[in-house]
């Protein structure tokens, strides 16, 4: 026979573990962990002496800071592995074969772009000026924003020996062409550095650190206002300032969206499908429908409201678009608009749990799945682990049976003791959110008969029941394991890494404050850069 | 059953003769007299098989699942089929995950539960650096992973990695590829008027040089733990030389037709479940070709993504082939095992397929296919994740390496690391066993 326990030791992740029933003493998981208040937490730093390659969505934002039209883009790039959902993992990113053929590509068409007539005739040479030169003014301008610095000598000097090539029995274009090309296959373009400096070791340079915040909060590199300001980050309140001047800047407010799409795995739903046959068409438009309506509920929280992860999970409204009519049906107060701010009727939905976006996102292609959605808030939104399926064991989900609701068919694993073990830990959250089907559509039946949307919550701090997601936030809100989940994954975005311990000191630290504060991301994520371990570099785990 | 396909060095040397006249880095590697190194294809299916339908008598005949190869009496001749593979590592996530990041690399997954990930070298990778290698191209991890339920963690989507969570990613865009292998784009955006092929190989050269040289600056200045990623770029860098000159030189070293390859006139959405059939016959068609073109070694290929719920719509099934087919496989329900039946015996269709198009292509004295090994793998051995007798096919001879092939081997249970040990060494590299079971020794009853 089998159970599951919850395993509260300093791991990085907490892990709900199913073993032989042994059952092992379960500290309290409601109780905080042992902080000494104003702990500074010295011994806890950011990974240090690290390459860090660029995501294709930091590519992609770079290259907006180059090119306002035309711009080329990561779209057709083969993709890379998201480590816990962000696709920023510093251990993971590296260059292979593959992807050395999209820079190249990606190089080639920058470089077109940049070296049109119009682009070219926007910073003219000066009259009688040399090619070799000239070449070298437009490199330096781009420098940084392509390479988050100037130019060095020994840079100047290779990069104007590229153009010669590149002219060499052409045009002065192809070879600025050609110099473009080695500037954006170079690795400082590629990779950013957190190596520190010889004269302060452990400590990041002023130029690594601007980055760092420039890279966390706005995914690019450094806008002039912040370069000119690096050597003054070494201060806190320096740091504090600007990062609260970063996040309000439009790049500041798509990177806090970007992270809580990438930490809610919502940053494929314009890409999503279904299939539910005659009942409802999944068309392109109504997928990016909903996609934008969440992009629209998230500036909105971000510019309005504070950047509050409450109204993320408590707000009562949406912002559908005429697509979604069906899809909402009878539950708005108001009519529809274009994606504009419309009142939900209470009763059904509330927070981005009931999106549609987030509800087709968490559910298969024709059915829910209660241990999907279970799972995810268990992993995702507890920062808990599930352990596997024993090996030997047949996994055999309970088939559709159009006689039975959801939640009727998976009771099956409840009743079966090998089953019960584990899905007791998804499976009952899941069936929350069973009034809405795999498109994100509200419904009180299912084959006829009545849902049970009753959910619960076991082994956290805030057990209990719960209805529907608007009831799952409200619990949500209330758990302090929640907001150091939340802490952690952003600090794992951050850092581009997953090796954070959900229990570790400064998490706690940080999760005090973003509790103090009202859930402010905005101001976690200034809180973050002004710590110690912001500039302070440990080893690589 | 015996058949030597072994070709002689002499016969292959003088079959690119004129390839390596054109490249000196070819003439240099086979002026070194080697052995004829195998061309190595891996593929990866998901979801296991009908046990009761798969398994052939020992002189593959009678299995339902495998007609498609072992009914030609030409592919029965070159294929091995291994029965007794099993994996018991476990690791993170599910049975899929360990299959599929496991089976080529012997590592168990790592992470938690909801996000696990490959943790070690997958052999194309170990092959990768330990191997030197002529072909402009040592290795390629393509395959077709359009799916309307396409995994929405992308840990399924490669089995081929470089170390933990360094996953090599998978190129699905045939039209991409055929771009990249087969044609010469070099220059054309670069300026307004042509530039002739020399000054395009300089400039580019110009441009590469300049890379390695920050990378050879920046290398010191990085621990030792974080060089590696540099040294994966480095060599990235100088393969994509080789491609790049390889694009531009004229093309009368290779068969002929190897200059006439063209990319797929029709456009098809590479992401579009329904377009899984022709996209698959796209794909081996190119594979074959850059195979057979000494433009590639090394291919690795998922056929569909980890834990895959293909409809098959194309073959009238219409169901959630995970979910509801593979997952109910049980033994007991003749509708399920009839469609998985059907199923199975598509892929193996494919495999024929792709045999087929490399057993067509004239090489020394033999076919490519004689020169090739190609090993379909499983993730796991049924629907229901169970871990015991996952099918494998090896089909060629990887240029005589393996002696004994159109036999069934069936040596009772073997850890399924002693499959890529096995391959490791047919490929010539010396291996005592792979990933977390380092001296598992390689297959017995494979000779």
């Amino acid at each position: 026979m089998l159970s599951c326990r919850v395993i509260r030791v300093v791991l990085l992740l907490p892990l709900v573990g199913c073993a032989d029933s042994h059952p092992e003493t379960t500290p309290n998981p409601t109780a905080p962990a042992a902080v000494t208040p104003g702990y500074p937490c010295r011994e806890e730093k950011a990974p240090f002496a690290r390459l860090r390659r660029l995501s294709d969505s930091e590519i992609d934002r770079v290259m907006g800071t180059l090119l306002a039209k035309d711009t080329p883009s990561t779209a057709m790039f083969t993709r890379d592995a998201r480590v816990g959902g962000f696709d920023n993992n510093a251990n993971a990113l590296f260059v292979s074969d593959s992807k050395l053929e999209d820079y190249l590509t990606l190089a080639r068409q920058a470089a077109e772009a940049l070296t049109t007539p119009a682009q070219l005739a926007l910073s003219p040479c000066p009259p009688d000026s040399q090619p070799g030169p000239c070449a070298i003014r437009f490199a330096e301008a781009l420098s940084p924003r392509v390479f988050g610095r100037s130019l060095t000598d020994d840079e100047r000097q290779r990069l104007q020996d590229v153009f010669q090539t590149g002219a060499e029995s052409s045009t002065f274009r192809a070879g600025l062409a050609t110099m473009l090309q080695a500037m954006f296959l170079s690795p400082h373009f590629l990779y950013r550095t957190e190596l520190g400096s010889d004269d302060h070791p452990g400590l990041f340079s002023a130029t690594e650190i601007a980055s760092r915040l420039s890279f966390m909060l706005t995914g690019q590199r450094p806008d002039a206002e912040l370069s000119a300001r690096a050597s003054g980050l070494f201060d806190p309140a320096v740091r504090q300032a600007e990062a609260l001047r970063l996040l309000r800047t439009e790049a500041g407010k798509t990177q806090l969206r970007f992270f809580v799409r990438s930490w809610l795995r919502l940053t494929n739903v314009a890409m999503l499908s279904k299939e539910l046959g005659q009942h409802f068409a999944f068309t392109p438009e109504v997928r990016q429908a909903m996609s934008r309506e969440i992009d629209a509920f998230l500036d909105h929280v971000i510019t309005h409201k504070e950047s509050r992860l409450d109204e993320i999970f408590l707000a009562d409204y949406g912002f559908p678009g005429p697509e979604l009519a069906e899809t909402y049906g009878d539950d708005l107060i108001k009519p529809i608009g274009v994606f504009e701010q419309t009142p939900f009727d209470p009763v059904r939905r509330r927070g981005i749990l009931s999106y549609p976006g987030f509800l087709a996102a968490h559910a298969p292609i024709d059915l829910t799945s209660p241990v999907l959605r279970g799972l995810f808030v268990r992993a995702d939104l507890f920062c808990q682990d599930i352990s596997p399926p024993p090996l030997g064991v047949e996994i055999i989900p309970p088939p559709p049976d159009p006689k039975q609701t959801t939640r009727q068919r998976f009771a099956i694993h409840a009743e079966s003791p090998g089953c019960a073990g584990c899905h007791r830990y998804m499976d009952p959250i899941g069936f929350g959110f069973e009034n809405f089907d795999a498109v994100g559509r509200y419904r009180t039946e299912e084959n006829g008969l009545p849902i049970d949307a009753t959910g619960e919550l076991i082994e956290t701090d805030v057990d209990g029941t719960f209805v529907g997601p608007g009831g799952l936030g409200q619990k949500l809100m209330q758990s302090r394991a929640f907001a150091r989940c939340f802490v952690t994954q952003y600090v794992r975005f951050a850092e581009g890494t997953a090796e954070v311990a959900v229990d570790s000191c400064r998490i706690e630290h940080l999760t005090n404050g973003f509790i103090e504060n009202g859930f402010r991301i905005d101001t976690l994520a200034a809180a973050y850069a002004s710590k110690d371990a912001f500039t302070h570099g440990g080893a690589v785990p | 059953m015996k058949r030597s396909t072994s070709i002689s060095r002499r016969r292959l040397i003088s079959s690119i003769a004129p390839v390596a006249t054109l490249f000196p880095y070819l003439s240099r590697a086979f002026a070194e007299e080697i052995a004829p190194t195998p061309r190595l294809i891996l593929l990866m299916q998901s979801n296991g098989t009908t046990q009761a339908n798969f398994w052939p008598t020992p002189v593959l005949t009678d299995s339902k699942v495998l007609a498609p190869l072992l009914d030609d009496a030409n592919l029965r001749r070159k294929t091995t089929v291994i029965k007794g593979l099993f994996n018991e590592e476990g690791g993170a996530g599910n049975g899929h995950d360990f299959g599929f990041a496991g089976l080529w690399s012997g590592y168990k997954t790592v992470g938690p539960f909801h996000d696990p990930w490959g943790n070690g070298p997958s052999i194309d990778q170990l092959l990768k650096q330990k191997l030197s290698f002529h072909e402009p191209n040592p290795t390629l991890n393509c395959g077709v992973l359009a799916s309307s339920t396409a995994p929405f963690k992308n840990h399924r989507t490669s089995f081929s990695y470089l170390g933990p969570h360094r996953q090599v990613p998978t190129e699905t865009n045939i039209y991409k590829l055929y771009t990249t292998y087969f044609s010469p784009p070099i220059g054309e955006a670069d300026s307004n008027r042509a530039t002739s092929a020399e000054l395009r190989i300089r400039q580019n050269r110009s441009v590469l040089d300049y890379v390695r040289e920050d990378l050879r600056q920046l290398k010191p200045r990085l621990p030792v733990s974080e060089r590696p990623k540099l040294e994966f770029h480095e060599t990235a860098v100088r393969d994509l030389e080789k491609r790049l000159s390889e694009t531009l030189a004229p093309r009368s070293g290779r068969p002929d037709w190897c200059g006439r390859v063209v990319t797929p006139k029709q456009r098809l959405d590479v992401i579009l479940e329904e377009n899984v059939p022709l996209l698959m016959q796209w794909m081996f068609d190119f594979v074959a070709q850059v195979i057979s073109c000494g433009l590639v070694r090394i291919v690795t290929f998922p056929m569909g993504n980890c834990g895959e719920k293909w409809y098959f719509s194309w073959l009238g099934i219409n169901q959630n082939s995970h979910d509801t087919l593979a997952h109910a496989d049980n033994g007991d329900n003749a509708d399920v095992t009839a469609k998985l039946l059907k199923i199975n015996v598509w892929y193996a269709q494919q495999v024929a397929a792709l045999a087929r198009k490399l057993d067509g292509i004239p090489e020394g004295n033999g076919t490519s296919l004689d020169n090739t090994l190609i090993v379909w793998g499983n993730e796991i051995a049924t629907g229901p994740h169970t871990m015991e007798d996952i099918p494998v096919v090896l089909v060629g001879n990887g240029a005589g390496r393996i002696r004994n092939t159109g036999r069934l081997i069936n040596e009772g249970r073997q850890p399924y690391q002693r499959l890529g040990t096995s391959v490791l060494r047919l490929m010539g590299v010396p291996a005592d066993g792979l990933g977390e079971s380092p001296n598992c020794g390689p297959l017995v009853g494979l000779d």
